[in-house]
C-alpha cells in the first residue's frame, strides 16, 4: 500500500504506542486513511480500538509515534485541536451537555460563535446544514429529552458544523435500531462520495461488509492487517480478530417448555410526567425459553425490563409470577421468585465499582449462603469468589481488587456470575452484549443459552437483531410502549420482526 | 516536563501516611508565619499547641474532656457519609440529644438507682435520632435535600431549647439556665476532669466500624452507599438503610449532647452545644469518613482547641482563634492531598508528538 499512499492518504498515524499502568494498548500501532474511504477499526475488547481514536482525537498523549494529515505531520494535543485538523468524533457514550439544546450543543466551542452567540443567525446556518446533509433534528430540544439515535446526529452535526472532513465514530451502531442505523449508514455513504473520510469502530462484521471500504484490524495491542473489505467474507475477519474460528451459533432446539415463570396482564406504566411508558402489555414467559424483546430505541424496552424486576411498578394491570398475583410489586418482591438482572447500565447498576470483586460478587447470597447469625462469611465467600473468578476467567488481580479497576468485560463477566449464583427461575437480561468483544459475546450468549437450558426463562433485551433472531424462542416487538406482536422462531424473520419494530404489521 | 496524573489501582496506605504528614507540615509552617505576623515567637508559639494540650495531665485531661462531644459529633457526620448523606445537623442532634438527657434527670420517670445513667443517655440518643429521622423522611419521600434540612433544622433545635430555659425549665436563679440534674445522673469520672463518655466513644465506634465490616446490615449499608442504583436492581431496602443510618448518625449526636450534660455541665443552657457539630464536619472530612479515624482526628481537633486556648497565655499578642487558620489550612491540606492519594504523579520528558520527528 505504500505506493499509493502519496497521492491519496488523507491521515496517517505511524508507530503510535501509548501504555497504561500494567498494560500497553497501543504497540506501534500504524493506520492509514484515505479520502473518501469508511475505514472499519476491528478488534476484541482491549485491542486498543478506543485508545488509537482517542489519540487521533487527542484525548489522549502517545508516548511515541506521529500523526500526519495531509502529508503535513501535526500535533494533536486536545479535541479542539484535532477539530481545528477536521477530525471530529462522535462517541460512543456522547459526551454532551445534558441541559443545553441540540443547537447549543452543536455549535458549543466554535471558533466563529461569540460569548454571548445569537441563537437565531446560528440557527439558521446549522439547520441549512442538517437539511444539506441530510441529518435532520429537532435543533430546540434540550439534550436530555432526546433518543440516543437523535443525540448521535447531533454530535455528527456538531463535527461537520466544525467542518470535519474526517469523522471518527466509536461503535455508532451499538445504541440504534436497524432502522436508525441505516439512517446513520446512508448518511456516512454520501459523506464519502464527497471526499470525506471515516473511521469507525465496531464489532459487527455485517456492518463492516456492509459499509466499509477497507478494514484495519488490532488485537492485543497490535496490528493485525489493513484489509480490503471486498475479498473478506465475515468469517475472514472474525477469525482475524479474534486469531481463531469463531464458535458460530448456539441455538439448539431447547428444552420443553416448562410453566409459565412471569406473566404480565394489561400492564401500564407511566413517566414522572404521567405519559405512557408501556401500555396495556400483556405478555408470558415460561421455563426453558428464551423470549427476544424487539423495538425501535425507546419503544419500551427499558420499562418492560423495570417491569419484570420489579423497578417499575405498573399504573394498571397485574403481574404474576410463578401464576401467583404479585400484589405490590418491588425489587425484592422478584428477587423473593427467583428473578435475575442483567441491567443496561452496567456500571451504574450493575455493580458497586468502590467495593471489591467479592464485595460485589457475594449481593443476593449475603443474606443467605454467606451469613451466620447477622454476620458476613467473608472467609467462605472469598474462596468462593476465588472459584468463580477462575472459573469464568474474570481478569483481575484478587478479589479484593476494586471492580472500578476491571475492564468492561470483565465487570458484565462479574455481574454475569453474581446474578447465576442463585439459580434463577428468570433471567431478564438486557443489552447483555452491547460494547463487548466477539469473544465476551458468545461467552454471554452460551451463558443465556445454559440458563434456558436449565429450564428457566430468559427475556433478553436487545438492539442487535441478528443476536436476538439467533437465540430466541419467540420474539415479542414493542413499538411506541405498545406489544404489537409475539411470533414464535418459525415465522421471526428479519423482514416480519422489522415490520413490527417499525410499526407496520407485516 | 510534562505532569501528568495516574490513577492507582488501589490506595496507598504509604499515600495517605505521607499524604496526613505533609499537611501537618504545610499548617505547621502556615501556622508559623501567622504567628510571626501577629509578632510572637513562631516555633515557640508552635510549641505551645503540643506542650499545651498533651504535656501536662490537667492539658491532656482537657484535650480528651472536648475529644468526647467532638468525636461523637464526627462520628454522626461520617456515618451519614457512609451512605452519601450530608448530615450537617450534628450540632442540631447535640442540643436535642442534651434535652433529652436533662428532661430524664430533672422530669422523667423515676427509675431505680444504677439504670439512671443508662436511661438518660437513652432518651438523649433516642432525641438525637428522631431529630435526624426528620430530614431523612423529608429526603426519602419528599426528595428535600438533607443539606439543607439538617442544617436549617439546627436553629429549631437550639430554639426549643432557649424556649426551655427562659421559660418553663428555668432554674432557680436568675439566668437562662435548668437546674443542675441529680448527682445520681453523673457520668463518673476517669482521671481530672475526663468522664466514662471517653470509654463509650470509643466503644461504640469501635462497634460501628465492626458492624460496617463483618455484619450483613453494614454490607448492605456500604452498597447503599457505594450504588443506591446497584443496591434497588438487587432489592435491597434502600430507604430503610438510609433512615437506619441516619438515626444512627443522630443518636450518635445526640450521645455528644447527653454525655455534655450528663458528663460536664449538668445542666441545660442555650450555648451547649458551642459549635461541635459544625467543627464535626471538617473532622469526618479529614477521617475521610471512616469511623475509627474520626475518633482520632477529634483528639487532634481538641488537642488544637486546648492549644489555642493556651496562646494568649504564652503570648498577649496572640487570640485562640489562631487555631482557626491552622484547622483551615490543615482541610485545605488534606483535601488537596487527598488526589495525590488516589491518583501517582508522573513526569513525562518532553511532548513525544514532536513536529521534528515528523518532518
Amino acid at each position: 500500500m505504500s505506493d499509493n499512499r502519496q497521492v491519496s492518504a488523507a491521515l496517517e498515524m505511524q508507530g503510535i504506542r501509548k501504555a497504561f499502568p500494567g498494560v500497553v494498548a497501543n504497540d506501534g500501532v500504524d493506520l492509514e486513511v484515505r479520502e473518501g474511504e469508511i475505514h472499519a477499526l476491528l478488534g476484541e475488547n482491549g485491542a486498543g480500538k478506543t485508545t488509537l481514536v482517542n489519540v487521533l482525537v487527542g484525548l489522549l498523549r502517545p508516548d511515541a509515534g506521529w500523526i500526519r494529515v495531509h502529508g503535513r505531520p501535526v500535533e494533536i494535543r486536545s479535541p479542539r485541536d484535532a477539530l481545528g485538523l477536521g477530525i471530529g468524533m462522535v462517541h460512543q457514550d456522547f459526551l454532551q451537555s445534558e441541559r443545553h439544546t441540540a443547537l447549543q450543543n452543536v455549535v458549543l466551542g466554535h471558533p466563529s460563535v461569540p460569548f454571548r452567540p445569537s441563537y437565531r443567525s446560528l440557527r439558521e446556518r446549522v439547520a441549512a446544514l442538517g437539511e444539506r446533509v441530510g441529518l435532520r433534528v429537532n435543533l430546540d430540544a434540550p439534550i436530555h429529552d432526546l433518543p440516543v439515535g437523535e443525540r448521535q446526529k447531533v454530535e455528527i452535526l456538531r463535527a461537520l458544523f466544525h467542518e470535519a472532513r474526517f469523522l471518527v465514530l466509536d461503535e455508532p451502531t451499538a445504541v440504534l435500531s436497524p432502522p436508525e442505523a441505516d439512517t446513520l449508514f446512508a448518511f456516512l455513504g454520501r459523506f464519502r462520495s464527497n471526499g470525506g473520510a471515516v473511521v469507525f469502530i465496531t464489532h459487527k462484521m455485517t456492518e463492516v461488509l456492509a459499509l466499509a471500504d477497507r478494514a484495519t484490524i488490532l488485537r492485543r495491542g497490535r496490528k493485525v492487517g489493513t484489509v480490503d473489505v471486498a475479498g473478506c467474507d465475515a468469517r475472514t475477519l472474525a477469525r482475524l480478530t479474534i486469531g481463531r474460528d469463531p464458535s458460530g451459533g448456539a441455538k439448539g432446539d431447547g428444552p420443553p417448555l416448562g410453566p409459565e415463570v412471569a406473566a404480565l396482564e394489561g400492564v401500564t406504566v407511566l413517566d414522572a410526567r404521567g405519559l405512557p411508558r408501556l401500555s396495556e402489555v400483556t405478555l408470558s414467559v415460561r421455563g426453558g425459553e428464551i423470549l427476544g424483546v424487539a423495538g425501535v430505541a425507546g419503544s419500551g424496552q427499558d420499562a418492560l425490563v423495570e417491569v419484570l424486576t420489579g423497578l417499575a411498578r405498573p399504573a394498571r394491570g397485574t403481574v404474576r409470577l410463578h401464576g401467583r398475583r404479585v400484589p405490590r410489586p418491588s425489587p425484592a418482591a422478584f428477587r423473593a421468585a427467583q428473578t435475575a438482572c442483567i441491567p443496561e447500565d452496567r456500571m451504574r447498576s450493575g455493580v458497586a465499582l468502590e467495593l471489591s470483586v467479592v464485595a460485589n460478587l457475594v449481593l443476593g447470597l449475603h443474606r443467605t449462603r454467606f451469613s451466620r447469625l447477622g454476620m458476613i462469611r467473608w472467609r467462605a465467600a472469598r474462596a468462593w469468589a476465588q472459584e468463580r473468578i477462575a472459573t469464568l476467567g474474570i481478569a483481575c488481580p484478587d478479589p479484593e481488587a476494586r471492580v472500578g479497576t476491571l475492564s468492561g468485560g470483565n465487570v458484565q463477566k462479574v455481574i454475569l456470575a453474581r446474578e447465576l449464583a442463585s439459580v434463577p427461575h428468570l433471567l431478564v437480561a438486557a443489552h447483555p452484549c452491547r460494547g463487548l468483544d466477539v469473544g465476551a459475546a458468545e461467552d454471554v450468549r452460551s451463558q443465556l443459552v445454559a440458563v434456558r437450558d436449565r429450564g428457566a426463562a430468559v427475556v433478553l433485551v436487545s438492539e442487535d437483531l441478528d443476536e436476538m433472531l439467533r437465540l430466541s424462542t419467540r420474539m415479542a416487538v414493542l413499538f411506541r410502549g405498545r406489544l404489537v406482536g409475539v411470533l414464535p422462531a418459525m415465522e421471526s424473520t428479519r423482514e416480519a420482526v422489522g415490520c413490527l419494530m417499525a410499526g407496520l404489521q407485516p | 516536563m510534562r505532569m501528568r496524573l495516574v490513577p492507582r489501582g488501589r490506595t496507598s496506605v504509604l499515600a495517605e501516611v505521607g499524604v496526613l504528614t505533609a499537611a501537618v507540615a504545610v499548617s505547621a509552617m502556615v501556622g508559623a508565619l501567622v504567628f510571626a505576623a501577629a509578632g510572637a515567637p513562631p516555633l515557640a508559639s508552635l510549641g505551645v499547641l503540643v506542650t499545651e494540650p498533651f504535656g501536662s495531665a490537667f492539658g491532656l485531661s482537657e484535650t480528651l474532656l472536648k475529644a468526647v462531644p467532638l468525636g461523637f459529633c464526627a462520628l454522626a457526620v461520617a456515618a451519614a457519609l457512609k451512605v452519601n448523606l450530608w448530615n450537617i445537623g450534628a450540632e442540631g442532634q447535640f442540643c436535642m440529644g442534651a434535652l433529652g438527657a436533662t428532661w430524664a434527670a430533672l422530669y422523667g420517670p423515676v427509675v431505680p438507682g444504677p439504670m439512671r445513667i443508662g436511661f438518660a443517655l437513652l432518651c438523649g440518643a433516642s432525641m438525637g435520632a428522631l431529630w435526624a429521622l426528620v430530614p431523612g423522611v423529608l429526603r426519602t419521600w419528599g426528595r428535600v435535600s438533607e443539606i439543607l434540612s439538617t442544617l436549617l433544622l439546627n436553629y429549631v433545635a437550639i430554639a426549643w431549647i432557649e424556649m426551655l430555659v427562659y421559660g418553663p425549665w428555668k432554674g432557680e436563679d436568675r439566668f437562662p439556665y435548668t437546674a443542675f440534674i441529680d448527682a445520681g445522673f453523673w457520668l463518673p469520672p476517669l482521671f481530672r476532669r475526663v468522664h466514662a463518655g471517653l470509654l463509650l466513644l470509643v466503644g461504640i465506634a469501635v462497634l460501628l466500624a465492626w458492624i460496617e465490616r463483618r455484619t450483613v446490615i453494614g454490607y448492605e449499608v456500604r452498597v447503599v452507599g457505594a450504588s443506591p442504583a446497584l443496591a434497588r436492581t438487587a432489592g435491597l431496602p434502600v430507604a430503610a438503610r438510609l433512615l437506619a443510618v441516619l438515626a444512627v448518625a443522630g443518636a450518635l449526636g445526640g450521645l455528644a449532647g447527653a454525655c455534655e450534660i450528663l458528663g460536664v455541665q449538668h445542666r441545660l443552657h442555650a450555648q451547649i452545644a458551642f459549635g461541635y457539630g459544625y467543627t464535626a464536619i471538617i473532622v469526618a472530612f479529614l477521617a475521610r469518613r471512616d469511623l475509627l479515624a474520626s475518633v482520632g482526628v477529634a483528639v487532634l481537633f481538641a488537642a488544637l482547641a486546648v492549644g489555642g486556648d493556651g496562646l494568649p497565655v504564652a503570648d498577649p499578642a496572640l487570640s485562640p482563634a489562631i487555631v482557626k487558620v491552622f484547622q483551615g489550612v490543615l482541610l485545605l491540606a488534606v483535601l488537596s492531598g487527598s488526589t495525590l492519594v488516589r491518583y501517582r504523579i508522573v513526569l513525562e520528558r518532553a511532548t513525544p508528538l514532536s513536529t521534528r520527528e515528523g518532518a
